[in-house]
């Protein structure tokens, strides 16, 4: 049977979960923790880290540990969204050979859709491990302002990292979905996600099954990962002023500080105050010196009151752009990890007079959500099965640099729609076609798609010739548009694949790669294991020759000893076969010592 | 300050310490700086030269817990040969590579310390060597041949703490509570390696996060702090 798999792919961390009996449950990873950071880096090595162990290393490894890929995924090299981006990591990006964002890692260019792919792969194996079965299908959740470009790139990487994403749902939808607002008649919610590197506003409207956001308004530079630098800054102040020494200027106690500060954050959501103990942070004249700092709740909700405002603010404008006042907002969702802080949900329900929802774990909501979503297409759970909606308006460029809309926003695709237009110049020979997404009035505003020549128009006077125009979107999100001249037949199209500056061949490429390192990293796990358990029984061996040695014959000892050789060579040799075999030995040769021993 | 009547007697000794030591009689020097410490302990002149000859440290006696104490780049971690003396950073220096200000070794004098390095190694005693080692290159600073020598060292050395280590998805778990702890004298890195353990990650994830660093100071560190009963090594976790 298929397994959907429901994916939250986060900023800052990810999260899977899947139906199991009907009950949508996250999965854990192999550490054991719900979430995954978001995190890749590359070690000197040449080594690909993904989650815990890369966030670990990533103060210390700046360069070349990849975050916050969500942010440029689908975005063009010369975006605003790139620009800063890169004023706040350590790695580098650089422009791609489609004017997409590339980033260097290792020595190495990578598209942003390959990074999201490594976090994906590891998300499903996560799950394969968990289910103990092949996972090839997958929902998932991006932020309710992603467009076209960012949808399709977000697919794209699942393509990449083997995993046919058989729907893409916004988040806010997805939390809604995990607390089963579509069983109740229509609900307006408002979805305030806090994340650990953005902040979202979502007011939607749920009736029947049919999600439909109102409204959407967020921060992509605000999240908890802020909560943590005030924490931090406020560490490294006081250690500066007692010990004289920055912390923030070396990379190891800076790591440490990091750790700390999210630790401490956590912990200040349950408690009243905690100490903050670093030992061994710093030395000075080749004395350890310790971090030891107080830190409360109080303290920490002053450190921090000016970003909880900010959010608070973006909702206010969310709730006047949805048209709906606070009274017809029905419920109040929180998703993010840092939704936790009481003094964020106290902001939170001050400003929307109501107590927000709290019974599912907000780092969890949105996987869940997906899962639910996954269950439902494949026909196996009671959820609603969502229409996907075209996030953004679609149209053309026309005269004197106007937008004529085609197919508005949260339009339910897939769909059809076509529109007559005509030339604005005597025996004028071409139209150029400029496809566009976006909802500003104005061509140059909104995000250009595509676009094309219809030529062999047949010379006639201005607003004489009509060309029709139709935009057709199928059920992948795929947009196609054409354009014939009714009079003469001519035509021409294009389809937008919005492949966010992967072509063909390298996306086929890519694929391959991973199927190659899938193989490649099986066969490395599986000698790293026989080596590990070929290592053990060598150390077994080593510790008990020397107990039952005058039991045994010379010949005997000498050759339990030469297996120690063999073992050290056959490790160095990578070599499997010798690998089996010396673990029977050693394995015998215990037998024979326990017997001894006995 | 030294009492008045002594004053000849120790710029005397001060000055007959320097003859032997530019002799090559290192034993002699020191027995004679000794003795300006005998009618003077506070002479800084002395102090200086048997700081640099690491017959004192500015820390006082060498224990287990009283380990010499990096700044977060030097190569001074503890090296599982506690017996051996300490290479503390010179007088005059930063610790961090700065130019070092210590006595100049002579051609003599080098020639019998890396005779010493040979023996040592050829007994296996490569902690002793690389301290040697250490001791010249202190001295003697970018000494090439000194240099090769203790990075072949570090290379057996390090082969020598990674068997001891393995297999390595084996999981440390911190054995000495924090109060112990905090009685290490620990440089940051060994702090850094220690703040990682946390009963999950493996040898072999410690060594991947730790990459970035000198791999010598990390496995030695591990390897301390398996030895001194700071960690212990747990078995893998499931997959």
């Amino acid at each position: 049977m298929d397994r959907v798999i429901g994916i939250d792919l986060g900023t800052t961390n990810s999260c899977v979960a899947v139906c199991e009996d009907g009950e949508p449950r996250v999965i854990p990873n192999r550490g054991g923790y719900p979430t995954t950071p978001s995190i890749v880096a590359v070690t000197e090595a040449g080594k690909r880290l993904v989650g815990h162990i890369a966030k670990r290393q990533a103060v210390t490894n700046s360069a070349n540990t990849i975050f916050a890929a969500k942010r440029l995924i689908g975005r063009p090299f010369k975006s605003d969204e790139v620009a800063r981006t890169q004023e706040t990591v350590a790695y580098q990006l650089v422009e791609g050979p489609d004017g997409d964002t590339r980033i260097v890692a290792g020595n190495r260019e990578y598209s942003v859709q390959e990074i999201s792919s490594y976090i994906l792969q590891e998300m499903k194996k996560v799950a394969e491990e968990h289910l103990g079965m092949e996972v090839a299908k997958a929902v998932v959740t991006v932020p309710a302002y992603y467009g076209d470009s960012q949808r399709q790139a977000t697919k794209i990487a699942g393509e990449i990292a083997g995993l046919d994403v058989i729907r893409i749902i916004n988040e806010p939808t997805a939390a809604a979905l995990a607390y089963g607002f579509e069983r109740q008649m229509s609900r307006n919610v408002a979805v305030y996600d806090l994340g650990g590197g953005t902040f979202d506003i979502s007011i939607m409207t749920v009736d029947e099954g049919v999600y439909e956001v109102l409204s959407t308004s967020g921060d992509t530079f605000l999240g908890g990962l802020d909560f943590d630098n005030r924490i931090i800054d406020f560490l490294a102040e006081s250690f500066l002023g007692q010990q004289g020494i920055d912390l923030r200027q070396d990379k190891i106690a800076l790591q440490r500080l990091k750790e700390a500060a999210e630790n401490a954050k956590c912990e200040l959501s349950f408690k009243s105050s905690l100490e903050v103990t670093l030992p061994f942070i710093a030395s000075k004249d080749n004395v350890p010196i310790h971090l030891q700092q107080e830190l409360t709740q109080k303290q920490l909700e002053d450190l921090v009151g000016d970003l909880v405002e900010r959010t608070i603010a973006i909702c206010r404008s969310a709730q006047e752009n949805s048209g709906l006042t606070m009274d017809e907002i029905d419920d109040v969702i929180l998703v993010g990890g840092q939704t936790r802080m009481p003094l964020v949900q106290k902001k939170v329900e001050d400003f929307f007079g109501k107590p927000a929802q709290k019974g599912l774990n907000p780092d969890e909501v949105v996987a869940l959500g997906a899962s639910i979503q996954g269950n439902a297409l494949i026909g196996e759970g009671e959820g609603p099965l969502l229409l996907d909606v075209t996030p953004k308006t679609l149209g053309i460029a026309t005269v004197g640099g106007g937008f004529s809309r085609l197919i508005p926003r949260d339009t339910t695709i897939p769909v059809q729609k076509s529109h007559s237009f005509t030339t604005v110049t005597d025996n004028q020979s071409a139209v150029k076609i400029v496809v566009l997404q976006g909802e500003s009035d104005q061509a140059a505003e909104n995000e250009l798609l595509g676009e094309f020549l219809l030529g062999g128009i047949r010379p006639a006077p201005k607003a004489v010739p009509d060309v029709m125009v139709t935009f057709s979107i199928d059920a992948d999100g795929i947009v196609s548009v054409a354009a014939k001249d009714r009079d003469t037949g001519k035509e021409q199209s294009i389809t937008v694949t919005l492949s966010g500056g992967i072509s063909k061949d390298e996306l086929e490429n890519l694929v391959n790669e991973r199927l190659v390192a899938e193989v490649a990293e099986k066969e490395s796990d599986d000698l790293a294991k026989l080596t590990y358990h070929v290592e053990s029984l060598a150390g077994q061996l080593k510790n008990k020759l020397p107990l039952v040695e005058a039991t045994l014959g010379s010949e005997q000892v000498d050759a339990f000893v030469a297996l120690g050789v063999d073992v050290k060579r056959a490790i160095q040799g990578r070599d499997w076969d010798s690998l089996k075999q010396l673990e029977t030995e050693l394995q015998d040769a215990l037998d024979i010592i326990g017997q001894q021993a006995t | 300050m030294a009492p008045t009547g002594s004053t000849n007697e120790v710029q005397e000794l001060l000055d007959s310490g320097l003859v032997h030591l530019f002799d090559g009689k290192v034993q002699e020097a020191i027995v004679s700086w000794m003795k300006v410490l005998d009618i003077d302990p506070g002479d800084s002149r002395a102090l200086d030269y048997l700081e640099t000859l690491e017959v004192i440290e500015p820390q006082g006696p060498s224990t287990i817990a009283d380990q010499p104490v990096g700044n977060g780049e030097s190569d001074e971690w503890p090296s599982p040969f506690d017996s051996q003396p300490h290479l503390d950073v010179l007088p005059g220096t930063d610790g961090e590579g700065g130019e070092l200000t210590g006595l100049p070794l002579f051609d003599d004098e080098k020639g019998g310390l890396l005779a010493q390095v040979a023996e040592e190694r050829e007994q296996q005693n490569m902690g002793a060597a690389l301290d040697i080692c250490e001791e010249i290159l202190k001295r003697s600073p970018g000494d090439f041949d000194t240099e090769e020598l203790a990075r072949e060292i570090k290379e057996e050395l390090v082969g020598f703490y990674l068997d001891q280590l393995k297999p390595l998805d084996q999981v440390p778990q911190l054995t000495a509570d924090d109060s112990n702890i905090l009685e290490l004298s620990l440089d940051p890195i060994g702090g850094f390696l220690l703040s990682q353990v946390d009963g999950r990650i493996t040898v072999e994830e410690l060594l991947t996060i730790m990459g970035t660093f000198d791999q010598y100071r990390v496995v030695s560190a591990l390897h301390y702090f398996l030895s001194n009963g700071i960690l212990e090594l747990g078995p893998a976790t499931e997959d």
